[in-house]
């Protein structure tokens, strides 16, 4: 009787093992190099991590969980170049976390969708999409332009992201709190935040410059979605993939 | 060592703890209906943006996750855990390692990580990764859980009665390893505060999405396939009363599985920025994934051969089956889907959601609701269920809804496709974005009522265990040629 | 951390065929069929090893 105890606890020791290794060496294989191999991702100019506002406006987008209906990931097909724009790369979503490529398009990509609207077009069809697209099936999200925008502890926000890598400066983190209501203002002072963060959008966002929120963020966020790389200056054939 | 050794030589064991997988029974019960009326309700939704309410809790993108959470993690995890607990003391003919208390952890330890993941959606809190959406305090809770969870079922094979491990506990162990693996690797994430439910991704962009579906992929392959498998090859064995088809096919069946299952994700971000290495990766192994899957379809229906009569008389049996011929369908259709010019006119479209249900409805579900039903009279020391007539009417109540929704979403989704990518005479797009969902609504109507029926059919079955754990036989012509008498008891 | 990957990246298809190969010979090696045939009825026989505590409840 012992000796069969004896002998299956080695048969389960023996399957336990067995399955682990098998399952993990897909993983070891497949996704550990996207981490070492160097062209996982091209070298472009223009990327920069997002201003306080647009990550707090990011950070809305995750959690409505927009990305179920919106995917962010222009594929290399003449007809989604043509409706969306430049196929997305690799770098553009470097500061990304989590990716939002989504899997399902219920409504359009937004990859590249900054620009192509008006901050007041933005507004209205957040509020009420049918509003603007009468056969739209998009939920409405009228509490986004009443909500005030949560902002007191954006400098955390900074702080994690700068500690898993993402290029932070101790200025960016110190002036955190006053990016994120000077690029909201008309008529702030915003030279020392487009000097951190170039191209930045800036000006009131939701139609109502005394307020600051939860609109202007989102908007400020849809609004430099697919900005950042000047494509006049890429080169595919440079960037190697 | 000694402890064992006193174990086998105390005959008689201690009994089977069945209290515990009658709780996780009726919460697999429960969960289905919460998780199928979320999933009509935002169908409808889609149809009809009105039922959106302009609030944000009851939006598309916060319902969403409640119902895919629901029907994969609480209704079909409640299934797994629930007839994992069952199958692995029968098999190994030892009470569950840890008895009453640990396995009364895991039970209201992982009810309690479900209901903090729901309230979770419906407020905000979410990763927005898809299938993996809790934030990282209820990513941590359930690890505990499940730690829990493998301690008991390893347990319990360590001190088991029976020799040879059967088959189906290695797919359950699979399953709870891989899924660990999964969950940690992919939650990797840093909190803002430790009082704050807000928390940063370990991965950014291209690896971020490289892991999502490599724990995306595999959890369709490790928590909704090996673990159904397991219940496969227990249940539809014993409800036929014969043994699996070929026992040997079964072995090869599972390494092979588990081996090339892993390595399939990338097929989820063809054309996308991920490197052409692991997208072409993805596809080889996923087409490869077609030898196994239907190896394992064939032992499973082949159970029956000899028995085939026994479809016709038992309708539980007729769930089971029938799970195992969508299995086949949808593993079929997925290495299809996942070559990479079928995918560039799949993807992003209702196909891809089509897909997905003919898996989830006509496999995963089908495949519960035979076990659950088998169960239900075992557990309760019933003669048999209330009603073998209502079994029947929920299986084909289930079944249309199933057609309804496949076939709308086949439709829906070549068409989307399709029209994306028209061009007219001028070498102009042909349709604007808009149009393309105009053109959407009719199918989503009848993708909603499709999702109708198989939600009424789960309150039927409901009915049907509720009486019958009352002890109820309803009055009625027997079932053809009288139910294959219950099982066991 | 490079060194691993490395290893694994040239030994996976190694693997992959000897898990593959060694799964068949032993699941079909001729001395095995019995055990495995035996493994088999696991299922079917189960309720002979019914908990006590329900055997006393029927009888």
């Amino acid at each position: 009787m012992k000796l069969i105890h004896a002998k299956a606890e080695k048969n389960l020791l023996v399957l336990f093992l067995a399955v682990f290794i098998t399952v993990s060496i897909g993983g070891i294989v497949e996704v550990l190099p996207l981490f070492t191999i160097e062209s996982t991702i091209e070298k472009v100019k223009g990327m920069r991590p997002y201003t306080p506002l647009e990550l707090t406006g990011r950070n809305i987008y995750v959690r409505e969980g927009c990305y179920l209906c919106h995917s962010q990931m222009i594929r290399p097909f003449r007809d989604e170049t043509e409706r969306y724009g430049h196929y997305s790369l690799a770098a553009e979503s470097m500061y990304d976390r989590p990716f939002q490529w989504g899997s399902k398009r219920t409504g359009p990509d937004l990859a590249r969708v900054g620009g192509k609207y008006s901050n007041d077009w933005h507004v209205r069809h957040l509020i009420n999409p049918r509003a603007v697209v009468p056969e739209s099936v998009m939920p409405g999200y009228p509490h986004l332009a009443t909500t005030p925008l949560k902002v007191d502890d954006i400098a955390d926000h900074l702080k994690t992201l700068k500690f898993l890598g993402d290029p932070y400066s101790d200025e960016m983190i110190a002036s955190a709190r006053a990016d994120i209501a000077d690029q909201a203002t008309p008529d702030a002072d915003v030279d020392g935040l487009l000097k951190r963060y170039p191209k930045a959008a800036v000006g009131d966002f939701d139609g109502h410059p005394d307020r600051l929120t939860e609109m202007d963020a989102v908007i400020a966020y849809l609004q430099v979605l697919g900005r950042m790389v000047d494509f006049t200056q890429f080169d595919p054939g440079q960037a190697d993939r | 060592m000694t402890a064992v050794a006193q174990t086998s030589a105390a005959r008689p064991a201690e009994p089977y703890l069945e209290d515990i997988v009658k709780k996780f029974t009726v919460a697999s019960v429960f969960w289905a209906l919460v998780g199928l009326f979320v999933g009509v309700y935002i169908a409808f939704q889609l149809a009809f943006p009105v039922l959106n309410l302009d609030l944000p809790w009851t939006t598309f993108g916060r319902l969403r996750p409640l119902h895919t959470s629901a029907v994969i993690f609480a209704f079909g995890g409640n299934v797994l855990i629930g007839t994992s607990f069952f199958v692995v003391q029968r098999t190994c003919r030892a009470s569950l390692f840890g008895g009453e208390p640990l396995a009364r952890f895991v039970f209201w330890g992982y009810q309690l990580f479900i209901v903090m993941a729901a309230i979770g959606y419906l407020t905000g809190v979410t990763q927005s990764k898809e299938y993996a959406e809790p934030e990282w305090f209820v990513d941590i809770w359930l690890t505990i859980v499940w730690v829990a969870y493998l301690a008991v079922f390893l347990g319990t094979i360590l001190k088991r009665e029976e020799p040879h491990i059967y088959v189906a506990n290695w797919f359950y162990l699979a399953f709870i390893v891989t899924i660990a693996l999964l969950h940690v690797g992919n939650n990797l994430a840093v909190p803002v505060s430790f009082f704050g439910a807000k928390s940063y991704s370990a991965y950014t962009g291209v690896q971020d999405a490289m892991t999502q579906w490599w724990y995306g992929h595999n959890a369709v392959g490790f928590f909704l396939t090996a673990g159904f498998l397991a219940i496969m090859y227990y249940f539809v064995p014993k409800r036929a009363e014969r043994p699996v088809y070929s026992y040997r096919l079964s072995i090869v069946h599972f390494w092979a599985l588990i081996f090339i299952y892993i390595w399939a994700g990338p097929h989820h971000l063809h054309y996308t920025a991920l490197p052409d290495w692991a997208q072409t990766l993805g596809m080889v192994f996923s087409i490869m994934l077609w030898m196994p899957s239907w190896g394992g379809m064939i032992n499973g229906i082949m159970t029956l051969s000899g028995a085939w009569d026994k479809l016709r008389t038992d309708p539980v049996l007729r769930f089971l089956v029938t799970a195992v011929a969508f299995y086949g369908m949808s593993t079929f259709e997925g290495p299809l889907m996942s070559i990479r010019a079928v995918n560039s006119l799949s993807h992003y479209t209702d196909w891809t959601i089509g897909h997905v249900h003919a898996g989830a409805l006509g496999w995963v579900a089908m495949i519960s609701f035979g076990a659950l039903y088998h169960l239900v009279p075992v557990l309760w020391k019933r003669a048999g269920l209330y009603s073998m007539r209502l079994v029947s009417y929920h299986f084909w109540i289930a079944t249309v809804g199933i057609v309804l929704y496949i076939t709308a979403m086949w439709i829906s989704g070549i068409m989307q496709g399709l029209m994306w990518r028209a061009y007219d005479e001028w070498g102009f797009l042909q349709y604007s974005f808009i149009e393309t969902v105009e053109a959407m609504h009719p199918y989503y109507v009848v993708r909603a009522l499709g999702g109708t029926l198989f939600l009424i059919g789960g309150f039927v079955m409901a009915y049907n265990m509720y009486r019958t754990v009352k002890g109820d036989v309803r009055v009625e012509k027997p079932f053809e040629t009288a139910p294959q008498s219950a099982p066991a008891e | 951390m490079n060194e691993v990957v490395d290893f694994f990246r040239s030994i996976w298809g190694l693997w992959l065929m000897a898990l593959f190969v060694g799964v068949v010979v032993w699941a079909f090696w001729p001395r095995n069929r019995k055990k495995f045939s035996d493994a088999a009825q696991i299922p079917l026989r189960d309720d002979e090893g019914e908990a006590p505590a329900h055997k006393d409840k029927k009888g």
